[in-house]
């Protein structure tokens, strides 16, 4: 009977050993010096109004050198290789390698270019017409064609098509659900599509860029190979730069050169994707020269990565930001003044520097500046502890309040290490009379009860998914008029009427103005405080040439390695 | 003795059943479930709400356990939440690439840990033995994690004798048929395909053997001792044998009892270490996969990797306390 307890209690440990693990999460991002150059290409972004004009500038392969072996590590291994059944970047990031979408925004812009579709037209944006490129052909020789995409396009939308395998297609649910779905796919010719929203949404081309979602499967490889489309077992057969070899789960997926791509590249022979979880050892790898990119460094690798002459590390504009937000349906949070003081009590420009270096900038309006209808008037809160207690006083409120203050148990790139910027924040609140008890819990949890609007006060953050307004403002603060949303209750109905224009309208300078004005109107009310724009160091042997690693688009097919 | 076995496979259901209880409602009890985590920023109430009812996570749990029990007894593990892939095929590769890892640690340790404490024992209180002890201390007490990385810096990186990580070169390629990398290369008959393996094993083996070492070694001299003192040691020291006879004939043999027991012991250790191990050598074993699994709440390859390693390590055990009836003839006659 001993024995057996020690058995019992033997496992019960070795359960609880890796559920402490699960609280250990991947170190990522920010401080120290770095150089932005080499390694990227040079964007030179005229932000013209709206037009956002982007040029990239590549520097093209001399004779012998687009033949070289690409070796990324990473943190994770993907999680399944079907495009828009899936949402972690470790797949994404394999996926839109392999399979391209209609549509690609270049560069940072949010301007849509063509991709397998040569152009379009719109009267109404609620039909839509597209020519698509003639003459692509899948990695397994079916042809690209209207039927191709009226297929991809049948099997996101509905939950019943045989071809789905039990996924779901999370991606494509949120981003065109019930009230602004794909109604009809009308094949007009070979290469030509019609499809009909069910209502208009001037969003839509930025939606279908992104790749690793509405990137085109080959509907003969899915239908052949059946439920191991997309798993070590299968593999993926769309028509991108590169071509699915070998994927050994946990370990590598390989992919080569497609020699019949239509595009101009890849310089790569081969593209292997590494994993290796341990944040050090991928850094000891990148300084072994045993890969030639570590995604998320560990902060602490920082320094040692610009210091070592053979490593760059290189800066992409924000796409992303880490903010504070409030329940607004509960006291003292539903009263304006309170959520003013909290802004006024904070020296968030403090923060920057000690937690995010050079790979963050403190925030003024919620977007950051590469994103559509960023309203560059807004300024930061003010520091100012004297008017934050007037300011609690005005709200009846003299001696402060006790609250609960929430951050998050994981490592982002918007808040590298929360629960020390959750204390500095704590402390300048203490100063006024605003004492918050920190709390966290499990990263699952956390979402959920979020969402549930059980915090009054809360750390998080967002990157963009597809440089789209609609997916930034529009993800946070976005309602039909008079409902708001559960997990902030905030509730400000011209916010909300500006949101669903914004969605509709179709020029980008009313757009632009649209979200310009929605900004406006939430910096005032601080529905949020936002703290800062991230930005994500990418760090890479010195001799990689034009790496892109831009949300919607292939990040591979100009690279090449100087030898 | 076929009865005792017997006895002993059947008291395994009860424990097994144990374990599986456990696991199935530990693992539920970690707040969150898969597809808050899949979801991660977006996730939308709504949204939740219709995923976790495709995948029947609002059913009640016992019917969930029933029916993954009733999916294990015809052998099947059930299908990851997370990519849908069945979980016994991907467990083959897993356990074969944590068995051969844990094997040659186990191989690692048992050869310098029993040198050792023979060692000592025999050079009782000498240098040697005092370098052992000093040894095992440090051993004991390093983190795994650390010697792991230290040991990578020095043999991989600034001097690149090893590599750093993985199973074999990632130019090179081999077909999987078992999924031990030593036995598969070997198949092929390419000897530098082997060779690579065996070269990508060392070091992640021998941190992993840094776990059981010491205790191999300290066991072995303590129980070496005591035997050494025995009188039918002291006879055949007296009978004028050859001292490495007496050694390794007469006591080796009878000390190796409570060492037997101990390497069953601590297979779960090595088991819990090869999670840490394979996490920094990026071994794709059992160990990583599990800790990813309970990262994005895989219920699934939880259940069945920890029930699976659960197996291994109580079967190993009473594969132990049955080979004790073949060292020591003494418990064979007993049973009789």
């Amino acid at each position: 009977m001993q024995k057996r307890w020690v058995v019992f209690s033997t496992m019960l440990l070795v359960v609880a050993m890796l559920a402490a693990c699960s609280a250990a999460a991947p170190a990522a991002a920010p401080a120290a010096e770095a150089e932005a150059e080499a390694a990227v290409p040079s964007i030179s972004e005229e932000s013209k109004v709206a037009e956002r004009v982007v040029e990239i500038n590549y520097d093209l392969p001399g004779e012998g050198q687009a033949d070289a072996v690409f070796i990324v590590g990473r943190g994770g291994d993907s999680v399944l290789l079907d495009s828009g059944s899936v949402t972690d970047g470790e797949s994404a990031m394999v996926i839109q390698e392999i399979a391209e979408p209609l549509v690609r925004q270049e560069g940072i812009s949010t301007k849509p270019i063509p991709w397998l579709a040569e152009s379009w037209e719109t009267e109404d944006s609620q039909t839509w017409i597209f020519h698509l490129r003639q003459g692509v052909t899948f990695h397994d020789g079916t042809p690209f064609n209207a039927e191709a995409v009226k297929w991809n396009i049948d099997r996101w939308r509905n939950p019943d098509n045989e071809w789905r395998f039990g996924r779901t297609f999370e991606y494509y649910d949120s981003e065109f659900g019930t009230d602004t779905a794909i109604e009809e796919v009308n094949i007009i010719d070979d290469y030509t599509i019609e499809l009909v929203l069910a209502q208009p949404s001037s969003v839509l081309l930025a939606k279908l860029s992104l790749s690793f979602v509405f990137g085109m499967n080959s509907p003969t490889a899915v239908m052949e190979q059946g439920d191991v489309y997309g798993t070590p077992a299968g593999g993926a057969v769309g028509t991108g730069p590169y071509k699915f070899v070998e994927w050994v789960p946990d370990d590598r997926i390989v992919l080569e050169r497609n020699e019949d791509w239509w595009g101009e590249g890849p310089y790569l022979s081969r593209l292997i994707f590494r994993s290796i979880p341990d944040n050090s050892a991928r850094f000891a790898e990148l300084q072994a020269g045993t890969i030639h990119q570590a995604n998320t460094v560990a902060q602490t690798d920082l320094p040692a990565a610009d210091a070592d002459p053979n490593i760059t590390v290189n800066i992409l504009p924000s796409t992303s930001t880490g903010y504070i937000a409030f329940q607004q349906c509960i006291e003292p949070f539903d009263k304006i003044e309170v959520r003013k003081a909290i802004a006024h009590a904070v020296n968030w420009g403090a923060l920057i520097e000690p937690f995010y270096g050079k790979y963050g900038e403190l925030a003024g309006s919620f977007q950051p500046p590469a994103i559509l209808g960023h309203n560059p008037d807004i300024q930061p809160y003010e520091y100012n502890p004297e008017l934050a207690k007037e300011l609690l006083a005005e709200a009846g409120l003299p001696d402060g309040f006790e609250t609960e203050f929430w951050y998050i148990p994981v490592v982002r790139g918007y808040f590298p290490d929360s629960k020390a910027i959750a204390e500095a924040i704590a402390a300048d609140l203490a100063r006024v009379g605003i004492r918050v008890n920190l709390m966290t819990e499990d990263w699952g949890a956390y979402l959920e009860h979020r969402n549930e609007g059980a915090f009054p006060m809360w750390m998080l953050g967002w990157g963009s998914d597809n440089g789209d307004p609609d997916n930034y403002l529009g993800w946070h603060f976005g309602h039909p008029v008079g409902e708001p949303r559960v997990e902030d209750c905030y509730a400000n109905d011209r916010v909300a009427e500006l949101l669903i224009e914004g969605r509709i309208e179709a020029d980008p300078a009313v757009r632009e103005k649209i979200y310009q004005e929605a900004e406006q109107l939430i910096h005032d009310d601080v529905a949020r405080i936002s703290v800062v724009w991230a930005s994500t160091p990418w760090v890479l042997r010195s001799n990689v040439r034009n790496y892109t690693p831009v949300v919607f688009r292939s990040w591979y097919d100009h690279v090449w390695i100087e030898e | 003795m076929t009865q005792y076995i017997a006895r002993r496979v059947i008291s395994l259901i009860p424990v097994l059943l144990g374990v599986s209880i456990i696991v199935f409602s530990l693992i539920r009890m970690i707040p969150g479930d898969p597809v808050t985590v899949m979801l991660g920023e977006r996730a939308r109430l709504e949204d939740i709400e219709r995923v976790r009812e495709e995948m029947g996570f609002n059913r009640p749990i016992h019917e969930q356990y029933i029916e993954w029990m009733g999916r294990i007894l015809r052998g099947d593990l059930g299908t990851s939440i997370i990519n849908r892939t069945p979980v016994m095929d991907e467990l083959r590769s897993r356990l074969a690439a944590t068995i051969e890892l844990v094997v040659a640690a186990m191989i690692i340790g048992l050869i310098i840990g029993i040198s050792v404490g023979i060692i000592s024992a025999i050079k009782q209180n000498s240098w040697i033995d005092l370098t052992a002890t000093v040894g095992v201390l440090l051993g004991v007490s390093m983190p795994i994690y650390w010697l792991a990385l230290i040991l990578m810096y020095a043999l991989a990186v600034n001097r690149q004798i090893f590599p750093p990580s993985a199973r074999l070169d990632v130019h090179l390629d081999v077909t999987r048929h078992t999924g031990f990398m030593l036995i598969d290369t070997l198949l092929m008959g390419d000897m530098s395909l082997f060779l690579n393996a065996l070269w990508h094993l060392i070091l992640p083996a021998f941190v992993l053997s840094t776990t059981v070492m010491p205790i191999l070694a300290r066991m072995t001299r303590s129980s070496m001792l005591e035997v050494l003192r025995q009188d039918y040691v002291r006879t055949a020291d007296a009978k004028g044998l050859r001292r490495r006879t007496v050694v390794i004939q007469h006591a080796l043999k009878n000390a190796l009892l409570p060492v037997i027991t101990i390497v069953g012991l601590q297979l779960g250790g090595l088991l819990g270490g090869a999670l840490l191990t394979e996490t920094i050598f990026s071994w794709p074993g059992m160990g990583l996969w599990t800790y990813r699994a309970i990262l994005s709440r895989d219920y699934p390859i939880v259940q069945g990797a920890v029930l699976v390693s659960a197996t291994i390590y109580v079967v190993v055990n009473l594969l132990v306390d049955i080979s004790y009836a073949y060292v020591d003839p003494r418990i064979r006659y007993q049973s009789q």
